[in-house]
């Protein structure tokens, strides 16, 4: 089972003196039965104060506090060990035909379906539309296993729309991806999703980081320079099935968790309000590094805080 | 429910003989038959002694009264939306207290119940899991905010302020329209209506045997004190204003002051060890209780909406801290509207084992597919709500669309039903309304307010009553062309001032301290001084160039290029007229009016206006009233009311030179009259520390601006010139005792600029800003602040000018050493005010939103 070092770093550079900042963090990767944290630090310059880390709404680990001070670069560092413990998936597995996964959340009978509810509805950033319907029913003809019918969907959206680095940003509307036919892993999970939502079914976003080294014979995946994103869809009975619309996979062992909620908005890597600062310049390096058993990890940062 | 017959159906002439509520409805004054109903007849016997003509002179004194309290309702994007007076009808509600207390009941079983309901979404969500209030209500309801839950506020009450619109059936019952959970407001309106109508009718209210308000008043405070902190036995509470333009800045205002509390903005607090402080010129001081008027969206732009300042970022997670309480609390704008309705009544059973007291009009989710097709198979009886009502109001009578909107509004509904309410349109209830000399019935909705106090809730025995704008119409809205009623709760028993126990049972210690001044007051204060000043010079140059011109009687104007070059001064967009006294008339009519124009005099009132109201709840009445009876300028309708026969017995009207003289004149008298109630009314200390420096700083900036502009182009100053700067200055008289002789450029400047006793110079100005500046503390005790240099450095400049040296510098060819001093003046003075901005009304820099990467 790989066991993975994390280095994920964030440098903000202001313009003017920013005299406090308050930020929300969500950066610390969820404890899931198949990944286990194995430690988690994180550090920062200036010193980050009154921290304090819980779980949200959706059990994702967020961490509040603020930076206060006059200062005009900021400088937030995490590393994580990750052992990720998922089975590489070449199919998906065996479920019901999709109508019935819609039925059972229009009943919402069980917990598990009252609580994937609010993934099959409009949520901030995922806003259901005529066309997006259109587009997603073709690959969901009727009685057509769930598993089965997203997979087809997810191969006709890496098809059909080309990844192009920095060709949107957090501004970019789902009907504009639509319409441009490109975007980066964070539109095609929405786009994905909003596809989902439109037959009635409950998609979920999740944010993580995914290795990036090719297997053999196979092109280098996409998603190093920051977090990545994919998807999860509610499958009644069996749970969360994730698909990597970007890169045509069932993540496994190579994708590390670190939030979901129901579109980016939800999980956020930092988000914060500056008093001052000015214009900001931002830049983020993420390394995902799997340890071969040789190498040692990381001295632990300063401030541990698992 | 069921009012006596009336005994003096008989006496029902005049304004009773024509009151004809609509038959079939429930009328809150006569029954079906025509009798006047038990708790009406007072009232009815009343308005038949008084007749209409008397009835319509109280109307309109009332409607002055409101006017001079400055009670205003602001609609949202309307340009002229500040500033909407309020309108109260001179005819109450009266209810009896029998079928009051069945509401009351009502009431507060409805509050407990929203308020378990409150702790449930965001706590354990069992009424989910148990399949009383649907998942996908839930989960699809804007006003349902994920980061409220789990926080420990659900372990104490999280509804403290509740009010509900009820409307009445037409077999007399109250039902609910809509519940008012987040920030309800209304309380202060409720308030100042009574204290506006029981002076309009005040034999017939003291024989009424009303309750009174002010017991429930204290309820609210005492509620705001039992909200405190765990361990904070007497919290620090402010009122959390969204600023000024909200549309019910009025009564937050006249609440904060009613109630004692400072009116704050988000700007004025930020986080700090985990709680949240007020930055205030005493410096920060911790907030224990924040009442709020400001919706969930807007309060944490860090983890509610990213996008707006109106907050205070890191205030949820200082609630979840239990270092502040909010009120009420976060997340309850879920219970706004009527999204809930159709659940309570199950909900109610399964928490209570009670039937619901107070029903509501019937209401459907259309999330639902039985409530839905329930609602469209009627659906021409319903009106149509969004599950969330944002600043929009959106609400469709179906009965009143096109068959084309009624399709549009079914696709909508069809597509996202869950996000949509149906509403039976019911037929409200009618009052009578004194509207043109005669009363109509119009349609009512009740507003009632509560508070939690000492594990229950109170009820105000009273209410906010809003009437139809139209007759025969069913809807009733607080937006344009509302009209509200005092509503009056008849006691049983005689009605005893409120009692105050826990109140006298704390012996207070003498104190002296006026509480924190936050910084957007201070900035305010500041500029609502210089207003004042500003205003008023302008209207001296004015009052000057008339005065002139009813002498000149010539076809040329002596002098008046001169004055059209200091109007300049003040409104640099002043262009000049046809050098004809009509010319300039007209000009003067536009700038009266133009309250767009920048620099015109009515601007500059409309900005007074705005800055008074801004400090509203730190300013004593009198001073407020002073400011609304300042017609002068702006609202020029108000402006030509104030001239009609009475007032104006010459007949002016409000145009032409006399009468622009008389209004400059009185307009100059008002400011007067405001300044001398601020020396008389406001405590020593900031609030009228910062007034004051405005004055100095706006009156000494006027003087260099009027003599750089009367120097303008070394012209040898006119007596006339030199004249009327000094009755400009009020100054003509201290120079006739001072010289007794002809008029010399060189003494008037000295007497303008440099003579420290007179208290129109710059010298005066400046000596007294210094001196007030120098009253606050620095933070750094040894060195001066730059502000205080740069005052120092104006006032001494002023101190060693050599002015005997300056006899002929108005004279021949001019003198470059005053000049260069008048404008050295005017750069210090504008860095005295950037100096005062950066050292006292922007301690900390605007807040923004972090970017965010992907």
């Amino acid at each position: 089972m790989p066991i993975y070092t994390i280095r994920h770093r964030t440098i903000y550079v202001y313009a003017e003196e920013c005299e406090l900042s308050v930020n929300q963090a969500r950066l610390r990767p969820r404890e899931l039965p198949g990944q286990r944290l194995l430690s988690f630090s994180i550090d920062s310059n200036p010193r980050v104060e009154d921290f304090q880390e819980e779980p949200d709404f959706f059990g994702n680990p967020t961490a509040i506090f603020k930076v206060a001070g006059a200062h005009k670069r900021f400088e937030i560092c995490t590393e994580s060990r990750v052992d990720v413990s998922w089975a590489e998936r070449e199919t998906p597995p065996e479920t019901r035909p999709w109508e019935e996964a819609a039925e059972t959340l229009r009943l919402a009978a069980t917990p598990e379906a009252q609580d994937a509810i609010q993934f099959a509805i409009d949520s901030p950033m995922v806003k259901a539309f005529s066309e997006l319907r259109e587009y997603a029913i073709v690959s969901f003809p009727a009685g057509r296993s769930l598993g089965e019918a997203v997979y087809h969907l997810m191969r006709r959206i890496h098809r059909d729309f080309r990844f192009i680095p920095g060709s949107t940003s957090l501004q970019t509307t789902l009907e504009m991806v639509f319409q441009t036919r490109c975007g980066v892993c964070q539109d095609f999970s929405h786009l994905m999703i909003g596809c989902l939502r439109s037959l009635g079914l409950a998609g979920r976003y999740v944010s993580g980081y995914i290795e990036t080294i090719p297997k053999a014979g196979k092109p280098k995946l996409v998603g190093a320079d920051a977090t990545h994103a994919w998807v999860s869809v509610f499958a009644p009975g069996t749970g969360w099935l994730d698909y990597d619309p970007t890169n045509l996979m069932l993540p496994g062992p190579q994708h590390i968790t670190l939030a979901w909620g129901r579109d980016f908005s939800d999980v956020s890597p930092l988000r914060g309000v500056l008093y001052g600062g000015g214009t900001q310049k931002l830049k983020v390096e993420v390394d995902v590094l799997r340890e071969d058993g040789k190498t040692v990890p990381a001295e632990p940062l300063i401030r541990a805080v698992k | 429910m069921n009012p006596e017959p009336a005994d003096k159906q008989g006496s029902a002439v005049g304004l009773l003989q024509q009151y004809h509520p609509a038959p079939g409805g429930w009328d809150e004054m006569m029954a079906r038959g025509g009798a006047v109903r038990g708790a009406w007849t007072g009232l009815a016997s009343t308005l038949d002694e008084l007749g209409s003509e008397d009835v319509r002179r109280r109307k309109q004194a009332l409607a002055e009264q409101l006017r001079l309290n400055g009670v205003t309702y602001n609609v949202y994007g309307d340009t002229q939306g500040a500033d909407r007076i309020w309108s109260l009808d001179p005819i109450p509600l009266i209810l009896e207290s029998k079928e009051w207390e069945t509401a009351e009941r009502g009431l507060i079983q409805r509050a407990e119940l929203l308020d378990a309901i409150l702790r449930d979404v965001y706590g354990p969500r069992r009424l989910v899991r148990e399949g009383l209030l649907p998942a996908l209500f839930l989960y699809s309801h804007p006003g349902f905010q994920r980061a409220c839950s789990g926080n420990p506020s659900i372990q104490q009450r999280m509804l403290r302020f509740y009010s509900a619109d009820m409307v009445r059936d037409s077999d007399g019952g109250f039902r609910v329209v809509s519940d008012r959970g987040q920030n309800p407001s209304g309380y202060g309106y409720a308030l100042e209506n009574r204290s506006v109508l029981s002076r309009t009718l005040p034999s017939l209210f003291r024989q009424s045997g009303v309750h009174r308000l002010d017991g429930f008043f204290q309820s609210f405070r005492k509620s705001l004190v039992e909200a405190a902190p765990p361990g904070v036995r007497d919290p620090f509470v402010v009122l959390l204003s969204p600023g000024p333009e909200n549309e019910t800045y009025f009564e937050q205002a006249y609440l904060a002051s009613y109630l004692g509390l400072p009116l704050v903005r988000g700007s004025d607090l930020t986080p700090k060890d985990g709680g949240v402080r007020l930055l205030s010129l005493e410096g920060p001081r911790q907030v224990d209780v924040i009442l709020r008027r400001v919706d969930d969206t807007f309060c944490d732009p860090l983890e509610l909406n990213g996008s707006s300042l109106l907050g205070v970022p890191g205030l949820l997670q200082a609630v979840r801290n239990r270092k502040v309480t909010v009120c009420n609390a976060l997340g309850s704008g879920i219970l706004g509207g009527s999204g809930l309705m159709s659940f309570l009544p199950a909900i109610s059973k399964h928490l209570f084992g009670q039937d619901l007291l107070l029903p509501s009009v019937p209401t459907y989710w259309c999330g639902d597919k039985s409530q839905r097709e329930a609602a469209l198979d009627r659906f021409d009886k319903m009106v149509i709500k969004p599950l969330y009502q944002g600043p929009k109001r959106s609400t469709w009578f179906v009965n009143k669309l096109t068959r084309e909107q009624r399709e549009k509004l079914l696709i909508r509904i069809r597509a996202k039903p869950q996000l949509y309410l149906a509403q039976e349109s019911l037929k409200p209830s009618t009052a009578p309304c004194f509207i043109s000399n005669k009363l109509e019935a119009r349609s009512l909705v009740l507003r009632s307010f509560l508070t939690a106090v000492g594990g229950s809730f109170s009820v105000m025995p009273g209410g906010l009553s809003r009437v139809a704008s139209k007759e025969n119409s069913i809807e009733v809205t607080g937006q344009e062309g509302g009209i509200s009623k005092d509503t009056w709760i008849l006691s049983s028993e005689p009605v005893a001032w409120a009692a105050t126990p826990e109140l006298a049972a704390v012996p207070l210690r003498p104190n002296r301290y006026q509480g924190p001044l936050p910084a957007y007051a201070m900035e305010n204060l500041f500029w609502f001084g210089r207003y004042q000043e500003r205003l008023a010079c302008q209207s001296r140059v004015w009052r000057e160039i008339f005065r002139q011109a009813s002498e000149w009687d010539r076809p040329r104007l002596e002098g008046a290029p001169d004055w059209i070059r200091m109007l300049r001064a003040y409104q640099p967009t002043f262009t000049s007229p046809s050098g004809d006294v009509p010319g300039l008339e007209e000009q003067l009519e536009l700038s009266l009016s133009e309250e767009t124009t920048l620099g015109s005099p009515a601007f500059n009132h409309t900005a007074l206006r705005r800055t008074a109201r801004a400090v509203r709840d730190l300013l004593p009445d009198d001073c407020w009233l002073a400011v609304n009876s300042l017609l002068l300028f702006a609202n020029a309708e108000a402006a030509g009311a104030d001239l009609d026969p009475e007032n104006d017995p010459f007949g002016f009207g409000p145009q032409g030179p006399v009468a622009a003289l008389i209004r400059l004149d009185r307009g100059i008298l008002h400011l007067s009259g405001l300044s001398g109630l601020e020396s008389e009314c406001i405590a020593l200390g900031p609030v009228r520390r910062f007034i004051m420096m405005g004055r100095h700083v706006e009156r000494a900036q006027a003087t260099v601006r009027i003599l750089i502009a009367a120097l303008g182009g070394n012209l040898k100053p006119s007596d006339l010139l030199l004249k009327s700067l000094l009755n400009f200055h009020d100054s003509d008289l201290m120079y006739r005792q001072r010289y007794q002789r002809d008029m010399q450029a060189g003494a008037v400047a000295d007497l303008l600029v440099a003579d420290e006793l007179n208290p129109r110079s710059i010298a005066f100005q400046l000596a007294r800003f210094a001196d007030e500046l120098a009253q606050f503390p620095l933070a750094d005790s040894v060195s001066l602040s730059a502000c205080q240099k740069t005052a120092l450095k104006a006032l001494t400049s002023v101190r060693v000018f050599e002015t005997s040296d300056h006899g002929g510098i108005m004279g021949a060819g001019g003198n470059e050493a005053f000049e260069h001093l008048l404008s050295s003046l005017e750069g210090w003075l504008g860095q005295i005010s950037d100096y005062l901005s950066r050292e006292f009304f922007q301690p900390i820099p605007l807040p923004q939103s972090l970017r965010e990467w992907t």
